[in-house]
């Protein structure tokens, strides 16, 4: 699995920690992820912005964003 | 024939006020989310020395003064929590020797945030029962102790906080009418504290989150209003009373988006639902006490008037008394 994947996949966990065995790819949205709701995206927000030390548009953590759209802005220089 | 009336109300608030805007743990643009998915402004904290006892006795102490109650005339003493001072002894214990009520047993319940609702029940049946005729219901939360500061799915939504009723056998045509109790076992993983019990003992806990509160704010959100919109049906069905009929409702305060479905449902002018929740947060099962108490004391209702109390919690609890203050 892409490390960035696995970032987002670890932060999911640690926000939802009932959802052991969640399995997300690149096209899994939000939306997908069980108990997802705008609080949450605070959660993940906050997480991400630790993890790969960059700030992250809470634009970009609604219902209809794919993981692989996570994946690429991480990706992309500062 | 006997009924269980409210002889006094009495509220406390710890005096430490935490503003939206000073949760800056979370980025600053959550501080207008925050209001707009809750209905939060502020909440209050506890001092570092205080605990939900202290909290309990103050709201207890300000509940007596107001009637002019001593009390050792007190039977018994409930304490209703989900945040108690320790595992055991009850945290009523504490309660009743710093009240001086040394007649009283003493114990706590625990029903989450239902707890207010299932407390005025049980002291109802208590006082029907003929045996005892006067307990001091008192809900008291210290969820800052409980949650994780960094949860934005929890810690924005509570405040810390205890309110008290003094319940007293009387022949008056007043009192606790009616309440439904209601309870769904399959739903205890929705609000939980996971950790810190025979379940998962502390010794066993690997990372400090277990042992903190924690709840899926999108089914809690969906659970309160069906079922808050349904046991308040059924109360007033079952007591024969129009919802037309009733003054005031004092509900749980946890989120303004909750009361206010409540009141499209039930199709009940919203200015009827009492509110304080933009002040303190949710109290979880202080709120409605804490409400009832802001609500006599600011003429939303009064003497002879019919109120409905309602809340939900973990559990998954709920629940609704029908009062004629």
């Amino acid at each position: 699995m892409n490390g960035a994947v696995m970032t987002i996949k670890e932060g999911l966990q640690e926000i939802f920690p009932d959802l052991e065995d969640l399995e997300i790819t690149f096209d899994t949205t939000l939306a997908d992820v069980p108990d997802w709701d705008s609080m949450a995206a605070v959660n993940l927000q906050m997480y991400l912005q630790d993890a790969f030390q960059k700030e992250i548009p809470e634009e970009l953590l609604v219902g209809e964003t794919t993981i692989n759209e996570i994946v690429t802005f991480v990706g992309r220089p500062n | 024939m006997e009924t269980c009336t409210i002889l006094a109300t009495g509220s406390y608030l710890p005096h430490h006020i935490v503003r939206n805007e000073d949760l800056t743990q979370f980025p600053p643009t959550t501080t207008k989310l925050i209001a707009l998915k809750t209905g939060v402004l502020s909440r209050r904290q506890a001092d570092a020395h205080q605990c939900t006892s202290d909290l309990a006795l103050e709201a207890a102490q300000r509940c007596l003064a107001k009637s002019d109650f001593p009390p050792e005339r007190i039977q018994g003493i409930i304490v209703s929590t989900s945040s108690p001072d320790r595992m055991q002894p009850a945290t009523a214990t504490a309660v009743q020797h710093r009240l001086g009520a040394v007649n009283a047993f003493a114990f706590d319940i625990n029903s989450v945030c239902s707890g207010s609702v299932y407390g005025i029940s049980l002291a109802d049946a208590l006082i029907l029962s003929g045996r005892y005729d006067a307990i001091l219901l008192i809900a008291s939360e210290v969820y800052s102790r409980i949650l994780n500061k960094k949860d934005f799915s929890t810690y924005p939504y509570f405040g810390d906080g205890a309110g008290a009723i003094l319940f007293h056998a009387s022949n008056a045509e007043k009192g606790v009418l009616h309440s439904c109790l209601r309870t769904d076992g399959s739903g205890r993983d929705v609000i939980c504290v996971p950790g810190g019990g025979t379940m998962l003992p502390f010794d066993q806990i690997e990372r400090p989150e277990a042992a903190q509160f924690r709840m899926k704010g999108k089914a809690v959100f969906e659970f309160a209003v069906s079922q808050g919109t349904a046991v308040i049906r059924q109360l007033v069905e079952e007591a024969d009373v129009d919802l037309e009929a009733i003054q005031g409702f004092i509900c749980h305060q946890a989120n303004i988006n909750i009361i206010q479905a409540l009141s499209t449902n039930l199709d009940i002018a919203v200015d009827k639902f009492f509110v304080n929740l933009d002040k303190y947060g949710n109290t979880a099962s202080a709120s409605v006490l804490i409400a009832l108490d802001e609500a006599i004391a600011a003429g939303h209702v009064g003497p002879g008037d019919l109120v409905v109390t309602c809340a939900f919690g973990g559990g998954l609890s709920w629940g609704a008394n029908l009062i004629r203050l």
